[in-house]
């Protein structure tokens, strides 16, 4: 789509659910890194420095809030929006809170990811 | 100086103490009956004829009388004890007492006397004695000699001695005594004894008692002493030195047989009040003596005379003889007066005796059924009646009491009587002062005062019938019915005083009715009996209607024809009210449902009405005039002096509760209202007490009692709390398992225990709501956690339900706790299960939702229909699924109460757009109209009311599977904001539409398997629209369709969007 060169990376420790989102995103034109536990991936967003990152709020052995609190309080990265997913609706609050940006719930349509990413990234442009 | 006169008293009776000097007077004062000889009037003549001896002498004399020797000695002996010694306490102490140091010398002494009967002789004998402060030696010279008593035996020891130390002592014998004892020493004695001869002598014939000393056979009078002189009533020329009959002949009969007997057996001989006839003064009369005649024994022990000693009672056998003749007389008088006399005696009052009047006419009992029994026993009733009271004075106030006309009420073996008596208490006293018993003397007056009354009835009505002023005279000629009367007749008629009215005229102001019945009558029956009389009403020319009572007389010629009838004529207009009036009142009372009883001060019982005997069981008839004791238990007697007692002070009685006895001897209960009535003059003349049967209302009360302890027992072994609080709320009462789950008392948990008990977290909320509940009179229901008494908590569910009195005011709020712990766990392990379920499945979901979702998108131009359905299928079946693991995760938050709104302003218009068209994706052959109202903001949680209106949407998609016209509107009122979906579906019908939004309940019918699903959405749905403080409904009709709508209160809108 017209934002074909944005990166994303997405984070979670499901690999189908991971690789689903992989394939949604790559169907829509953006370039997806995968990482299916949060270890080391501070390192690597300073370096590949991605647009977005799209993570779930329960990965096995961290809590995604206390891993998005620490991009947020790292200068570097602090300004790279950050998407979270929990199938617990209620976690919404929680997740801003740690300083998500944006939050979606599971089971998601696949068009309100689309809205989501889109709307989080043209935020960025704007 | 009560002591002075008890010895004035007792010398005046007892000769033998009178005189005797300084002893004599220490024996009147002394007080005898503490000691073993008791009070001197009880002294044997012996000892009081030796003690006269004693005390007359000028010879020291000391006595020892009786088995304790009782110490008795005269002015004489007194100086022998010195001073600071046994003066003068030794007298009447026993003689172990009294000579205490030489006790075993003087003891040998007495008992040799004693034993031998023979007298004992010592001569300078040392005994010591103590006085003037210390123990002295002494010598004494001495004589113990027996004194017999009445058993002719020793009884006493009388002592003859003289101190002798002083004549010892000088010459010089002290410490050769002994030796010398037998010369110098007897000598002297026998001077002294010459000495104390004459002193006896002297001594006897001035002896308060008559001595005499009569020798041999023929008795010739050797000796008399001054006294017997005396009584005999002759001189002693006339007496000494010749026989005693020759000069007292007229005694022989009375005494010379035991004189004889005397001087030839040998033993004495006592009389006691023995009547001899004696000359005296040349007159011959019957002499009283208490007298000893004794044998008088020569050395050899032969009986050469006699002592006699005598002691005139004369004048005390005569009183005491007509005394006991009086007494006589007295109980002669008694039984045969012809008033009716008792004598009662003791406290008790027993009957004595009585007299044949008593018995026959105002007792009406046998002699045998009442003489020796108490007198209450016999006549009970007498207890409700003030004679016991008055009786009870006289006896210990030794009053006489009389009375003229005095009601009582006896109870003969022929009934009860009603008696009017002149009665009179007098005391009869025992001894000086002290009342032994009481002499009861009873006129019966019941005829006088009968009579008496009646003349007062007489008196009365003549009274009446001349007060003139207001009677009117009339003269009416019978030949020509001219009449002639006082002025006051036609004002009586209502005329002025000076009108002159007709007979005829009189007539017809008589009212009608009474003209035939009564006026002509009365006429009629004059004519015969010559005495006219009626009562009428007249008609006044005001047409006011009065009554009138006319009393004439038929006046006869000399040919016996009817002439003239005169008469007086009364307006009786007043008595006739009043008269009504006293009907009215007396209906009023007869009808009454309360006993209505009066009854006099005394008790008699004056009026009684039909509630009275249906209480009692006695008819007016039987029991008017009786006391009211009759139905008063025994036991309650005394509640009802107390009555009398405070009627009498004017003061009534409101509410008591009592017992009465009916006939039939059963008792009832009743509450008594009781009030002084008075005369016209303001007495109180008795006293009027309405009763009210109370045995029912007490049975109820037991009942209630009984029950009541039934409940409280059923509580106290139930394991729920129970508990109960007043209207206000304030808890006032909880069962045993409260105290036990608290471990806290009653005090404590009213002291605001209770809420520590509740948990802090719960008790906010249930503050809240139980003072709404007692606002409201809603009931209350509650889930909290109680603090047991070790300190953990546990659920329980509590409910209180109001109780009303029959205005529907609330009484009492009744409330149970019930322990719901382990439901509660479970429960909260059910929500926490159904909350980790949800989640766990939501991640499968969202992979496969996912994964059909590219598949769709990846496939939707390959033109294969096959697939795109399937997967389009599958995608549906997802959002179904998701729709039950939403619904299934409220629920759960519903019931744990987590259910949390996040409210926010934003435009329902919008939001109903938003959701049609949703749905419409899903459902895409509905056909979804919306008609927008007013456009408007709210402040409600966006996603929850969005979530209803899916609910709302889908049903209406899901039940109208024929005809799917479906069509959303919103109203805004003036208090709310409503929100309609219409369907034209099966409908529901009216006993479904009233549970549909309840938990798990599903439509049920031949469709029902078309329609599958939890039936939760509409639950959750009403729960969120109650939690926005909305309301929620629907209206159907079945085969019609529906109508599904929720409304939020008007303060929800937000106006400024």
């Amino acid at each position: 789509m017209q934002n074909e060169k944005h990166h994303i990376l997405v984070i979670d420790d499901n690999a189908d659910i991971l690789f689903m989102i992989k394939v949604m995103l790559e169907m829509n034109g953006y370039k997806i890194t995968a990482k299916d536990s949060p270890d080391n991936v501070e390192i690597f967003i300073e370096t590949a420095r991605p647009n977005l990152i799209l993570m779930d709020m329960l990965l096995s052995g961290a809590d995604g809030r206390e891993v998005c609190k620490n991009f947020k309080a790292n200068q570097q990265i602090a300004q790279i929006p950050v998407i979270m997913i929990s199938a617990l609706p209620d976690a919404a609050a929680s997740c801003i809170e740690s300083g998500a940006d944006y939050f979606l719930g599971k089971p998601f349509e696949m068009k309100d990811l689309f809205q989501t990413v889109s709307f989080a990234l043209s935020a960025i442009n704007n | 100086m009560p002591d002075i006169n008890a010895a004035t008293s007792l010398s005046a009776t007892h000769s033998f103490l009178s005189g005797g000097g300084e002893m004599g007077q220490l024996i009147r004062t002394k007080n005898w009956s503490a000691t073993p000889l008791g009070d001197p009037p009880s002294w044997p003549q012996s000892l009081r004829t030796t003690l006269g001896f004693v005390l007359s002498s000028k010879i020291p004399m000391f006595l020892w009388w009786g088995p304790q020797l009782i110490c008795f000695y005269n002015d004489a002996y007194r100086p022998f004890l010195g001073v600071d010694g046994k003066y003068p306490v030794i007298l009447g102490m026993p003689a172990q007492e009294a000579w205490e140091e030489i006790g075993t010398i003087i003891k040998s002494l007495i008992d040799e006397v004693l034993q031998t009967g023979q007298a004992v002789w010592r001569e300078d004998q040392l005994i010591p004695i103590y006085r003037n402060g210390k123990l002295e030696d002494v010598y004494w010279t001495f004589s113990y000699s027996p004194v017999n008593d009445e058993r002719d035996k020793p009884g006493g020891v009388l002592v003859l001695c003289t101190d002798t130390t002083e004549k010892i002592r000088p010459k010089g014998i002290l410490k050769k005594q002994e030796d010398n004892k037998k010369s110098g020493a007897q000598i002297d004695f026998v001077n002294l004894f010459n000495e104390s001869e004459k002193k006896f002598r002297n001594m006897v014939m001035q002896a308060p008692v008559g001595i005499a000393i009569l020798r041999g056979p023929s008795f010739i009078v050797e000796m008399a002493n001054l006294v017997y002189l005396k009584i005999v009533g002759k001189s002693q020329n006339e007496l000494i030195g010749r026989p005693l009959f020759e000069t007292s002949p007229e005694g022989r009969e009375a005494v010379e047989g035991f004189l004889t007997a005397v001087l030839t057996t040998g033993i004495a001989h006592t009389t006691s009040e023995n009547s001899v006839p004696m000359n005296r003064f040349g007159k011959i009369q019957n002499a009283y003596f208490n007298a000893i005649f004794k044998p008088l024994k020569e050395a050899d022990g032969s009986i050469s005379g006699i002592i006699v000693v005598a002691n005139e009672v004369t004048s005390l056998v005569k009183a005491k003889y007509s005394l006991a003749e009086s007494e006589k007389h007295f109980k002669n008088m008694v039984m045969q007066s012809p008033i009716a006399m008792t004598i009662l005696r003791g406290a008790d009052f027993v009957i004595e005796t009585a007299n044949i009047e008593m018995y026959k006419n105002i007792w009406r009992k046998e002699e045998a059924e009442v003489v020796g029994k108490k007198l209450l026993d016999v006549f009970p009733e007498l207890k409700g009646q003030k004679y016991p009271v008055l009786l009870n004075e006289v006896f210990t106030h030794a009053k006489i009491i009389r009375e003229n006309e005095s009601v009582a009420y006896v109870q003969g073996n022929d009934g009860m009587r009603q008696f009017y008596f002149d009665y009179v208490y007098a005391p009869l006293f025992e001894t000086e002062g002290v009342v032994s018993g009481i002499m009861v003397t009873v006129n019966d007056v019941t005829e006088k005062v009968a009579d008496k009354k009646r003349l007062e009835v007489d008196e009365a009505r003549l009274r009446l019938a001349t007060e003139g002023t207001k009677m009117a005279t009339w003269d009416l000629n019978l030949q020509t019915n001219e009449i002639v009367h006082s002025p006051r007749l036609a004002e009586i008629f209502g005329h002025p005083a000076a009108a002159l009215l007709q007979h005829p005229q009189l007539r017809n102001q008589i009212y009608p009715n009474d003209l035939h019945t009564v006026v002509e009558k009365a006429f009629e029956e004059a004519t015969k009996t010559s005495i006219y009389y009626y009562e009428a009403r007249v008609v006044w020319p005001d047409k006011s209607i009065h009554w009138i009572r006319t009393r004439g007389k038929v006046i006869y010629n000399e040919y016996k024809q009817p002439q003239r009838m005169i008469g007086t004529l009364l307006d009786i207009t007043e008595d006739k009210a009043h008269e009504e009036e006293v009907a009215r009142l007396a209906a009023i009372v007869q009808s009454s449902a309360d006993a209505i009883i009066s009854k006099k001060l005394d008790g008699t019982i004056t009026s009684w009405n039909e509630a009275a005997e249906k209480m009692f069981g006695y008819k007016a008839e039987e029991i008017i005039g009786l006391p009211l004791s009759t139905i008063i238990p025994p036991d309650q007697i005394e509640d009802e002096v107390e009555i009398l007692d405070k009627i009498g002070k004017g003061l009534g009685l409101y509410s008591f509760e009592t017992r009465r006895v009916k006939k039939d001897k059963t008792t009832v209960d009743i509450s008594l209202t009781i009030s002084p009535i008075k005369d016209a003059n303001g007495n109180i003349i008795g006293a009027s007490k309405i009763a009210r049967d109370i045995t029912k209302q007490k049975q109820i009360e037991i009942q209630i009692t009984a029950s009541e302890e039934r409940f409280r027992l059923l509580a106290n072994s139930m394991a729920q709390l129970i508990w109960t609080s007043d209207a206000n709320g304030d808890l006032n009462y909880f069962n045993q398992a409260v105290y036990d789950y608290s471990g806290m008392n009653f005090e404590q948990l009213q002291n605001n225990g209770w809420a520590q008990m509740v948990h802090p977290d719960d008790l906010e909320e249930n503050i809240k709501k139980w003072q709404h509940s007692i606002a409201t009179g809603e009931d209350f229901i509650f889930e909290h956690r109680f603090k047991s008494y070790d300190g953990t908590y546990r659920w329980q569910l509590s409910r209180a339900l109001p109780q009303t009195d029959t205005n529907g005011k609330i009484q009492i709020w009744v409330g149970t706790s019930t322990d719901i712990h382990e439901i509660k766990e479970s429960e909260q392990q059910k929500d926490f299960f159904i909350s980790m379920a949800s989640h766990e499945l939501k991640t499968p979901i969202t992979s496969i939702k996912g994964y059909v979702q590219i598949l769709m998108s990846m496939y939707k131009e390959k033109g294969d229909e096959f697939l795109k359905n399937s997967l389009e299928t599958v995608n549906k079946q997802i959002v179904t699924l998701t729709t039950l693991i939403a619904d299934l995760l409220d629920l759960s938050k519903i019931k744990s109460g987590s259910l949390q709104l996040n409210k926010e302003h934003f435009c329902l218009n919008e939001l109903i757009t938003e959701t049609v068209k949703q749905i419409q994706h899903i459902e895409p052959d509905c056909v979804i109209e919306f008609i927008p109202g007013e456009n408007t903001g709210v402040y409600a949680d966006r996603d929850r009311i969005g979530q209803v209106l899916i609910n709302f949407l889908t049903n209406a998609a899901k039940y109208s599977h024929n005809c799917k016209q479906i069509s959303v509107n919103t109203i805004i009122t003036e208090t709310k904001l409503q929100v309609s979906v219409i369907d034209s579906g099966i409908g529901i019908s009216k006993q479904d539409q009233q549970k549909i939004f309840q938990r798990f309940y599903r439509v049920q019918g031949r469709d029902e398997k078309t329609f599958p699903g939890f039936g939760i959405g509409l639950f959750i749905a009403a729960e969120i629209i109650h939690r926005h403080d909305g309301k929620i409904g629907v209206d159907s009709e079945p085969g019609k369709g529906s109508v599904f709508y929720f409304s939020l209160p008007l303060h929800n809108i937000d106006k400024n969007q």
